[in-house]
């Protein structure tokens, strides 16, 4: 038996529709994510040409490489207009991390409520600067050649949002299951999951297990500080365990997380994280997955997530390590 | 899916209306989205002309607004916003993949 075989449910980015995501296990089509987001959206696709992605469709992307992965990101506007080739501008921005990104090897010089400048370096490359401004109007200055430019309020640049003629946005990724107790170990389990790390210094998460209250939950987040931290919440006993990894650079990472009372472990990479020998019952059937967010359908990774697999049973030490590995 | 072009007096106005038409509702999370409310875009003041700026970024002429505090709001419900929805032939936002 291999842990395929023990595995109670297996995402990837593989098969999918409007508003579904195919899980390949199980094979009943229970585990199979429902996707919302009600707008298009960009991806790159395996040519590694941007292409638009209709309403509700999961965004497999594959800016990493050959195999894709789900872009999972939070709603967004490009402020600037027309985007396809930017021309100077005048645009009112507030006083939040804006990023500011471009194609091209042309100059964009920013004025008025922030000073920069941000310089292309090719055709193919996307050159970004993340600035906090004071509010009011910021003028962009274009020179040379700028294509698929993106000013968006965030402190990272995310998929490209084609404008023409008025600033665009584009809404959440929502990806989440509701009812699947029997997927998910209730007195006992494993999370594993293969992702991209990306610090872009503020919280987000990457997936929550939980009751409909989620007043019981398991909830991995990537903090601010470049940890990820995992929230166990069991107020039918002990209550909470919260715990974090060492700081993490950029990067993908496979993590694992074990738990069953009396012991609660994180695996990272094929190495232990941290280790807890806290106990713990939920006080109620964890019946929901949320992927790549938060309970409340927001804080969405602004990541990709190449796997998400689950187990009803604490898999031991060595597995885990292998399965990090 | 409906999108409204909202226009109110102020914020505190828009605010307290969006509770009351069921497009904001208040959790233990603080202010979320209702069910089926997709998006609520808080436009704020509309620039229809913008200001000019020497070099160094002070002010030569301020930028003129249009009157109002604009939302746009995308939902699956209808929802009766009475005069406060306008219609628009210049939007300046809209969202990605519809026509508004």
């Amino acid at each position: 038996m291999s842990l395929f075989d023990d595995a109670s449910l297996v995402t990837t980015p593989n098969g999918y529709k409007a508003s579904k995501l195919y899980s390949i296990k199980p094979t009943s089509g229970l585990g199979d994510m429902t996707v919302t987001r009600a707008t298009t959206a960009t991806r790159v696709n395996s040519s590694n040409v941007i292409e638009s992605v209709a309403i509700n469709v999961p965004r497999l992307d594959y800016t990493l490489g050959s195999c894709p992965s789900i872009l999972i990101e939070d709603a967004r506007t490009n402020l600037v207009f027309p985007s396809a080739t930017l021309t100077t501008q005048t645009r009112t921005v507030t006083a939040v991390a804006n990023t500011l990104s471009f194609y091209g090897t042309g100059t964009i010089v920013l004025s008025g409520v922030h000073t920069a400048t941000l310089t292309g370096t090719g055709a193919n490359d996307r050159v970004s600067l993340t600035f906090t401004p004071t509010a009011g109007s910021l003028i962009l200055t274009v020179t040379g050649t700028v294509t698929n430019a993106q000013l968006e309020a965030g402190s990272n640049a995310s998929s490209y949002i084609p404008t023409v003629a008025s600033q665009l946005q584009r809404n959440a990724d929502v990806i989440s299951k509701t009812g699947v107790s029997s997927l998910i170990g209730q007195t006992e389990g494993t999370i594993f999951m293969d992702l991209n790390f990306t610090n872009v210094g503020v919280d987000k998460y990457i997936m929550v297990i939980n009751n409909t209250a989620n007043t019981n939950s398991i909830a991995i987040r990537r903090r601010s500080t470049g940890v990820i931290r995992v929230l166990l919440t069991a107020p039918g006993s002990v209550g909470t365990t919260n715990e974090s990894s060492a700081v993490l650079a950029d990067g993908n990472y496979k993590i694992a997380y074990k738990y069953i009372s009396g012991e609660i472990k994180l695996f990272i990479n094929g190495a232990i994280s941290f280790s807890l020998n806290g106990t713990f019952t939920f006080g109620a059937a964890i019946e929901n997955i949320k992927l790549g967010m938060s309970n409340s359908n927001s804080e969405q990774l602004n990541d990709t997530i190449k796997s998400l697999q689950l187990y009803t049973t604490a898999l031991d030490d060595d597995q885990c390590i292998d399965l990090t590995n | 899916m409906n999108i409204y072009k909202l226009k109110y007096t102020t914020k505190a106005a828009a605010e307290k209306d969006l509770k009351a038409k069921g497009v904001y509702v208040v959790t233990d999370e603080g202010l979320t989205y209702a069910t089926g409310i997709h998006a609520v875009v808080e436009l704020g003041k509309i620039i229809t002309t913008y200001g000019t700026y020497d070099e160094e970024g002070n002010e030569l002429t301020a930028p003129i607004y249009a009157t109002g505090y604009h939302y746009d709001v995308m939902c699956e419900q209808d929802i009766d916003f009475g005069s406060n929805s306008i219609e628009v032939t210049n939007p300046k936002h809209g969202f990605l993949g519809h026509n508004n």
